[in-house]
């Protein structure tokens, strides 16, 4: 089995839509779906040990050679994507099978796909097989999103599908002009043919351009940005946090395509219109989280927040970066998604006011209020969660680049008015009730709900305390990330990638 | 029959783009439909353009490039599953939106 | 605590210190602090909220220090860290001693004190007079460097004067509301209906103050031998790198920092000496909570915040679209042209005829249909046309397996688009406005323009593909000698188990967002005829009984050989669902539905169970997954042929396919029945 691994994250899944589409009753379909993403966090977490020692496992699909098979890829940084994203689906999944998943028909297969779609996408390493893999993960997300109907979900459906529908077609382009200029579609592939003279460089540049503008859409840099917080906020509670971990997958493509291709060749190719435009992203979705008038809302700014503080990251092009980058991601998705799972209890809690920043009842559940604090602790990056380690190793890191001082600013500004915003609208939600008014009568939160939620709260305090052992590992991952010549030589073989490595130590 | 290939892609790319931009959802799908006819085709010149040479191995016979046909079929097949769950969502967003217009279109 | 606010500040100097950005921003929100805070503390009526006033009023001293970033400066910036906290520490434990002996730290009340507590008020007075720089104390050290640094710093040498300025109003302030802690605690007539009989503290709640208070003066007096030591390793962590020359001491002579310190000690006193009119006007502004403020100056943000949100984002999907195609045409315009470009070499073949037809046929087609889309149906069947003339490009280039999706994939698409513009509202969008069209027509151009002359230059390029393997292989490794079949079964099969996920996906989307969903049938088509009542046309439905079984027998065959010939579980199952898909158009849905399978989630289970369990069957056999296997198999009547274990998955794929465009269509179908039910009833 050892050898088949880097394939058993995609079959898991995958078999698990199977029997959930063939049976099509509700609770054997829960048990099935909480079995599969149980298992495949051991999976994931053991792929991740594995992952540690260093070695590129390879599983070239049809056992064709590469770059001729499709070849999924298992280093650290992918292994630690597919047990983040494991931890996250199970605990997302295990929320929705108290009750959520009723609201409409086959939620679980389309879970499951969506799951698919995620995991394939960090571990293929063909980049046609990566489009598949995205639109896998798309329409999965597309469905999703639509769970449970209302108008407001169809709108902010259209305007979310019409967008990627596009960047379909632009990453189809990129694709076919890559294929026509370098012959390939391999990542390591293209990374060794970019190395060689003679190709067209005008024409790869450009493809090289629209794949990152298509990933950068993912990610939800400005001014691709805007169907962001209208989906998020859209979506119901575990499809959002589900979806916390979607725009990361843009920024891991951006990190992994600049790592293994651009650096070595073009590294000007990102230069400084990503950083500028992600510290604008950084400012809008601050702008944003200011305006909100509701948690879901503000959770949803916050996602973009993270992904615009993360963006600013690949094009620095520096080991410490990317490791900050790595602990920053885990610890935001993770937060993000604590915090669509809160606000989907606190609003219905609250009844008619729901998760809008007004008074209303008190809350029910009095541990509501302590899992509130430390989530917005964390996500305001106050210490001492990993909220704020994430944010003093990213700081810290970015202090020697060019734009450090101006980094500096619109992060530490952009925290402030997060955590303004937190504070005042915490008291609304949590302090601030009708004069004497009761705690209203509902449901009980139920013990999936609660054992979701108080896993993911606890992801703040428990990140932080494993701070060392976390950064080590992001820090070990991005190493490796950041040698493309032994990411060559592992898909190729030896021989393929001296070039390359000549190329990167200049 | 390069150069008509490219005027073929820059129309079809053009009039895409332009009922893209519109303001309702039919033109949008027209405009996606023309656009991934324009992809598509992209894609398959990526292996240059040969006449008279199907990838069907037989003697003595040259070959037009196969991959990018394979990826053709493939962008295809997901194009099509793409236009119809946007037609899907489209009719769906018609039946709620709809909703509060039904005394009206009775009237008439 | 806090200061480990400004130790933060402290530790990231090496980092970004030198900068014009640091200095305004480091700088600037120091002096700001530095002088506001002061100006409260002095109006503060608790004796504890002044001194926390005059501790942030420190602080932004010490950030100013900071932020000027000469060496010497952090010298001084870190000296006073190290005297403010002395004196403070002493002064707040003071003001303990006070609040644990009074009842009350009310300055209105608490008067007089000097007379019940000499030793604690003589320490206090010592303090204070630190706090406020009075030559002797260790404050007066460090205040006396502030001031010198602030006095000819390099930078900006326009408002170079503003620096010394703000120092001394500062110490004007400092002063002022440290005479009046000493003057109204201590002095200031007979303490005003104190809550206890206020006298001197046990001796144990003195001594650390006593400590303090004697650190203050040894510092103060003798800075060489005390405090020198711990300066200068604590300075050098903070400078990393060689300290300056620096002098402690107490008297540097007659120069302008002295002068600025005596100017702030009378001006202190004479503020002090005002407070009474000072005091009454302070009393007579309109009071806020803090509370209320920051509510307040919340709202008026987030209303900007409202407003700039809206201003960038109007929730026009437009709009995203055409930032979108803009934002890609400047940063790919950017790429390209900063790019090398290489030589190309122009070796077009030959059009002919048939070429230019085509050509002149699409650009009918989507022109037309771009021109003419208001007329829907029209521009439907133009967009059809323009389907079926990129079908005979491919077929024309080469690509017959490429012809025959795109053919069959067309006429779904048609039947998708009829069904779906059957049900919606005759409304006409409004025209948009010119400058609207003037932007998308701009837009499009430079789209279209730029992907042509893209294209020109990419297949003017000459470049080197790994296709060679695939036809070497496809025979030997593979099994078959239809090579995209091949690669999309066998080389790429992973790619095709993707793919098919999709359909699977689209086919549960229809199943769940069109489940119990109803729609309004129109009675009129858009351009306002009537639809037709009568059922279904006899002539087409007696036709099209026979089609099914044509239709099959058609797609097995072409999924039989689709590994060899042009054909495959795509183009088959394609085929048989138009066949069905036409049935349902001539036999009306009833018909249609006694026909059709019970549950499709099932089917479609086992469609992609057969794909992924021939995947996985290479397992077995110690290959990774998707490993084919193919062998000659000779069967009585049929002969001898080759069987590759890829056809298997290919059937998975037939099987979704077919399972997949049946239940999207049905779907669609079920909502015309429940629409017609619906209009009967109403």
């Amino acid at each position: 089995m050892n050898a088949h691994a880097p394939i058993l994250p995609i079959l898991i899944p995958l078999a698990a839509a199977l029997l959930q589409m063939a049976s099509g009753r509700l609770p054997f379909q829960r048990l099935v779906g909480l079995l599969a993403t149980g298992l495949l966090v051991l999976l994931t977490g053991w792929l991740t040990l594995l992952a540690d020692d260093g070695v590129l496992r390879v599983y070239a699909l049809g056992d064709w050679p590469p770059p001729f098979a499709i070849v999924l890829v298992v280093d650290r940084l992918a292994a630690a994507m597919t047990l983040l994203t494991a931890v996250l689906g199970f605990l997302v999944l295990l929320y929705a099978s108290a009750g959520f998943d009723r609201e409409g028909m086959h939620f679980h297969p389309l879970f499951q796909f969506q799951l698919l779609g995620l995991l394939g996408a960090f571990l293929t390493g063909d980049l046609f097989n990566l489009f598949v893999f995205f639109e896998i993960m798309l329409l999965a997300s597309y469905v999703l999103l639509a769970h449970g109907g209302g108008l407001t979900r169809t709108r902010a459906g259209i305007t979310y599908v019409v967008l990627n529908l596009i960047g379909s077609a632009l990453f189809l382009i990129a694709l076919g002009l890559l294929y026509g200029t370098l012959g390939t579609l391999n990542l390591a592939d293209v990374a060794r043919a970019l190395t060689q003279p003679g190709y067209n460089q005008a024409l790869v540049r450009l493809s090289l351009a629209l794949m990152i503008v298509v990933f950068a859409l993912k990610a939800g840099l400005l001014p691709l940005s805007f169907w962001l917080p209208h989906t998020y906020t859209a979506a119901g509670a575990p499809v959002a946090a589900l979806f916390a971990i979607m725009t990361k997958v843009g920024i891991v493509a951006i990190l992994r395509l600049q790592a293994i291709a651009l650096a070595p060749v073009m590294p000007d190719l990102l230069a400084n219109w990503l950083t500028t435009l992600a510290l604008a992203t950084i400012v809008f979705a601050a702008l944003g989280a200011l305006a909100a008038v509701r948690l879901r809302a503000l959770a949803a700014w916050l996602v973009l927040l993270s992904a615009g503080t993360l963006l600013l990251t690949p094009a620095q092009a520096s080991v410490e970066v990317s490791a900050a980058a790595l602990y920053y991601l885990v610890q935001s998705t993770l937060a993000g998604a604590a915090f669509f799972l809160l606000s989907g209890i606190i609003a219905e809690q609250r009844g008619k006011v729901a998760d809008h920043f007004m008074t209303g009842p008190p809350l029910q559940a009095a541990w509501l209020k302590i899992a509130f604090l430390i989530v917005a602790t964390t996500a305001a990056a106050l210490p001492p969660f990993s909220g704020f380690v994430g944010k003093l190793m990213l700081l810290s890191s970015l202090r020697e680049v060019a734009a450090g001082p101006v980094i500096w600013t619109v992060v530490l500004g952009s925290g402030f008015i997060v955590m303004a915003a937190l504070a005042r609208d915490g008291c609304y939600l949590i302090w601030k009730h009708k004069g004497a008014a009761r705690p209203l009568a509902v449901e009980p939160v139920g013990w999936q709900r609660t054992t979701a939620l108080l896993l993911l709260v606890a992801a703040g305090p428990l990140l932080a305390l494993l701070a060392r052992p976390l950064s080590d590992y992001s820090g070990r991952a991005a190493a490796q990330l950041h040698t493309p010549g032994a990411y060559v030589t592992g898909v190729l073989g030896a021989g393929a990638a001296k070039s390359i490595d000549h190329e990167a130590r200049q | 029959m390069e150069v008509l290939l490219s005027i073929a892609i820059g129309v079809l790319t053009a009039c895409g783009v332009f009922l893209i931009l519109r303001a309702r959802t039919f033109p949008v799908l027209l405009g996606l439909t023309l656009l991934s006819y324009a992809v598509n085709l992209f894609l398959f010149a990526s292996g240059r353009l040969r006449v008279d040479a199907p990838p069907l191995i037989r003697a003595g016979a040259s070959y037009a490039d196969p991959l990018p046909q394979a990826l053709v079929l493939t962008a295809i097949v997901i194009g099509f599953g793409m236009t119809a769950y946007l037609a899907i969502l489209a009719l769906r967003g018609l039946s709620e939106s709809g909703a509060d217009h039904v005394d009206t279109d009775q009237d008439e | 605590m806090v200061k480990a606010g400004v130790f933060l500040l402290a530790r990231l100097h090496p980092a970004l210190g030198g900068t014009d950005l640091w200095f305004w921003l480091v700088s600037g929100t120091g002096a700001v602090t530095l002088l506001y805070s002061a100006a409260t503390a002095l109006f503060r009526h608790d004796i504890k909220g002044l001194l926390a006033y005059s501790t942030i009023s420190h602080l932004g001293l010490i950030t100013l220090l900071f932020g000027l970033d000469t060496r010497l400066s952090i010298v001084a910036g870190v000296f006073h860290i190290i005297n403010h906290a002395i004196f403070k520490a002493s002064l707040f434990m003071a003001a303990g001693v006070i609040d644990h002996e009074c009842g009350t730290r009310d300055m209105r009340r608490v008067n007089g004190m000097f007379k019940r507590m000499p030793i604690t008020g003589s320490l206090a007075i010592i303090a204070a007079a630190s706090m406020a720089g009075v030559p002797l104390m260790n404050g007066f050290l460090s205040k006396e460097m502030f001031f010198a640094e602030t006095v000819g710093h390099p930078q900006f040498e326009a408002i170079s004067w503003l620096l010394p300025v703000v120092a001394t109003i500062a110490g004007v302030l400092a002063v002022a509301y440290s005479l009046r802690f000493v003057h109204d605690v201590f002095f200031n007539g007979e303490p005003i209906d104190l809550p206890r009989q206020p006298h001197e503290p046990p001796r144990w709640m003195r001594a650390p103050i006593e400590l303090l208070v004697l650190l203050c003066l040894l510092v103060g007096v003798f800075p060489q031998l005390t405090v020198a030591p711990l300066l200068k390793v604590a300075a050098a962590a903070t400078l990393q790198g060689p300290l300056p020359a620096f002098e402690l001491a107490l008297w540097h002579g007659f120069n302008r920092p002295l002068m600025m310190s005596l100017l702030a000690l009378a001006g202190g006193v004479f503020l002090y000496a005002l407070r009474a009119p000072l005091f009454a006007w302070q009393a007579q502004l309109p009071t806020m909570h803090p509370r209320t403020a920051f509510e307040r100056a919340y709202r008026v943000l987030a209303n900007a915040a409202r407003r700039g949100v809206a201003l960038l984002d109007n929730g026009s999907l437009q709009r995203y679209n055409a930032l979108l195609i803009g934002f890609v045409l400047v940063l790919g315009s950017w790429a390209f042209f900063s790019g090398e470009k290489a030589s190309i070499r122009i070796a077009v073949q030959a059009a002919d005829e048939a070429a230019y037809l085509a050509l002149f046929a699409l650009l009918l087609g989507s022109v037309g249909a771009t021109l003419l889309y208001r007329k829907r149906l029209l521009a439907v069947l133009l967009v059809g046309v323009v389907g079926l003339v990129v079908a005979m490009i491919f077929i024309r280039l080469s690509a017959p397996d490429l012809a025959l999706t795109q053919l069959a994939v067309e006429t779904g698409t048609i039947v998708l688009m009829l069904l779906v513009l059957y049900y919606l509202p005759a409304r006409t969008a409004p025209g948009s406005s010119a400058s609207r069209l003037v932007r998308d027509v701009l837009l499009a151009l430079f789209a279209g323009g730029g992907l042509m002359l893209v294209t020109l230059q990419m297949l003017a390029t000459p470049f080197q593909t790994i296709s060679g393997f695939y036809l070497q292989e496809s025979v030997p490794g593979g099994g078959g000698t239809n090579v995209v079949n091949v690669i999309l079964v066998d080389f790429r099969g992973f790619d095709t188990l993707g793919e098919i996920s999709v359909l699977v996906i689209v086919a549960l989307a229809s199943h769940a967002l069109l489940d119990r969903l109803t729609l309004i049938a129109p009675r009129y088509d858009s351009d306002g005829r009537a639809w037709a009542r009568e059922a279904h046309p006899l002539f087409l439905s007696m036709l099209m009984r026979l089609l099914p079984a044509l239709a099959l027998t058609v797609s097995v065959y072409i999924l039989l050989r689709g590994h060899n010939l042009p054909g495959g579980g795509f183009v088959a199952g394609l085929i048989t669902s138009v066949a069905l898909v036409v049935q349902y158009l001539a036999n009306g849905n009833a018909f249609a539905h006694r026909r059709m399978p019970g549950n499709p989630a099932a089917l479609l289970a086992l469609g992609l169970a057969l794909a992924t369990g021939v995947g996985m069957a290479s397992w077995l056999f110690d290959r990774p997954f998707l490993t084919t296997a193919h062998g000659h198999v000779s069967l009585p009547l049929i002969g001898e042929f080759e069987l590759a274990s890829a056809m298997i998955f290919d059937l998975g794929v037939y099987l979704v396919v077919v399972t997949v465009v049946v239940t999207v269509l049905s779907g669609l179908g079920l909502l015309s029945e429940r629409a017609h039910k619906h209009e009967v009833a109403g």
